[in-house]
């Protein structure tokens, strides 16, 4: 009897996570989407968007601009991240791959929100670090979550 | 466990940046002062500040009933895995509470200039709770951390 409930209950957090996961998958496809149809993705993008082009007539954009977009999509990026982590940290990994892989997305992050002040006050160097851990990011937020997938699937949890 | 925490860690210190871009926003946009909060609510001819409708308010701050408290469940959750303590209740109360106050006092500023007070001081409680449940999970942190490497010698 035990063993059926606590089997009820594995199955049913199993379903939960995977259920969670798909929706984290719709996320990161349509934030990407997001930041390259709004003309934010790519180096030579950002670039025209934060110093702005006077040829084209194209405003720089304002530093309380600037704020707002990060302060909605750094809420949602950590929400992603604890979410991703508190998941992944039930899979079978040993501990140092997956204290590396965590220390990895906080870096990308936090590269992602220093280097948009970088482009914009101190080099243009600094967008293509902009489109590496924005890219990075989303790349390696796919693969956690897929990994997460696969373990819950396969019971590969501790 | 260990992990866990390490967790947490990381995603206080990121959250930090979180809070800041928070506070720029409001001094941006309100300030900390009776006349300056005021004036952007119901706004001032002579500087070209449009007064806001509630229609606009609402659209900018319905996503925030969630987004607050979903950050200080969140944060305050963490304590969970300490000693709970009665203060706890007390601060993640405050936040709670100062959140719920700082959001609703737009509204009210609407109809009464005097709320302006009440935004200015939800905003400090609401920003101060915040620091002080970070300031706790991060210290509580290190002591259990330090415990049990101690413990694992």
């Amino acid at each position: 009897m035990r063993f059926v409930v606590q089997h009820k209950k594995a199955s049913y957090i199993n379903f939960l996570i995977i259920m969670y996961s798909i929706g984290a998958y719709f996320f990161i496809f349509s934030f990407t989407l997001y930041k390259y149809l709004s003309k934010e993705l790519f180096p030579k993008d950002i670039l025209l968007s934060l110093k702005g082009n006077p040829e084209e007539f194209l405003e720089p954009k304002s530093l309380l601009s600037i704020m707002e977009s990060l302060h909605i999509e750094l809420f949602l990026l950590l929400i992603l991240y604890i979410t991703l982590f508190s998941i992944f940290i039930r899979t079978i990994f040993s501990e140092t791959f997956k204290i590396n892989t965590l220390f990895f997305g906080a870096v990308l992050i936090l590269f992602y929100v220093l280097s948009i002040f970088g482009t914009k006050y101190l080099s243009d160097y600094f967008s293509n670090i902009y489109f590496i851990s924005l890219i990075g990011f989303s790349v390696y937020s796919f693969a956690v979550n897929t990994i997460n997938i696969y373990c819950f699937l396969m019971g590969k949890v501790k | 466990m260990r992990l866990l925490f390490i967790t947490f860690l990381i995603f206080s210190f990121l959250f930090i940046f979180q809070i800041f871009t928070g506070i720029y926003l409001y001094i941006e946009k309100y300030g900390f002062s009776y006349s300056s909060a005021s004036e952007y609510i119901l706004g001032n001819e002579e500087k070209f500040i449009n007064p806001k409708t509630f229609y606009g308010l609402l659209k900018l701050n319905f996503p925030h009933f969630l987004a607050i408290f979903l950050v200080v469940f969140v944060l305050s959750h963490f304590l969970y895995f300490f000693k709970i303590k009665n203060f706890y209740f007390f601060i993640a109360g405050m936040a709670f509470s100062f959140g719920f106050l700082d959001i609703i006092s737009s509204f009210l500023m609407l109809k009464s200039q005097i709320f302006s007070y009440l935004k200015i001081i939800s905003f400090l409680g609401f920003e101060i709770s915040l620091f002080v449940i970070l300031f706790i999970l991060v210290l509580n942190i290190f002591i259990k951390l330090r415990t049990q490497s101690t413990e694992n010698q």
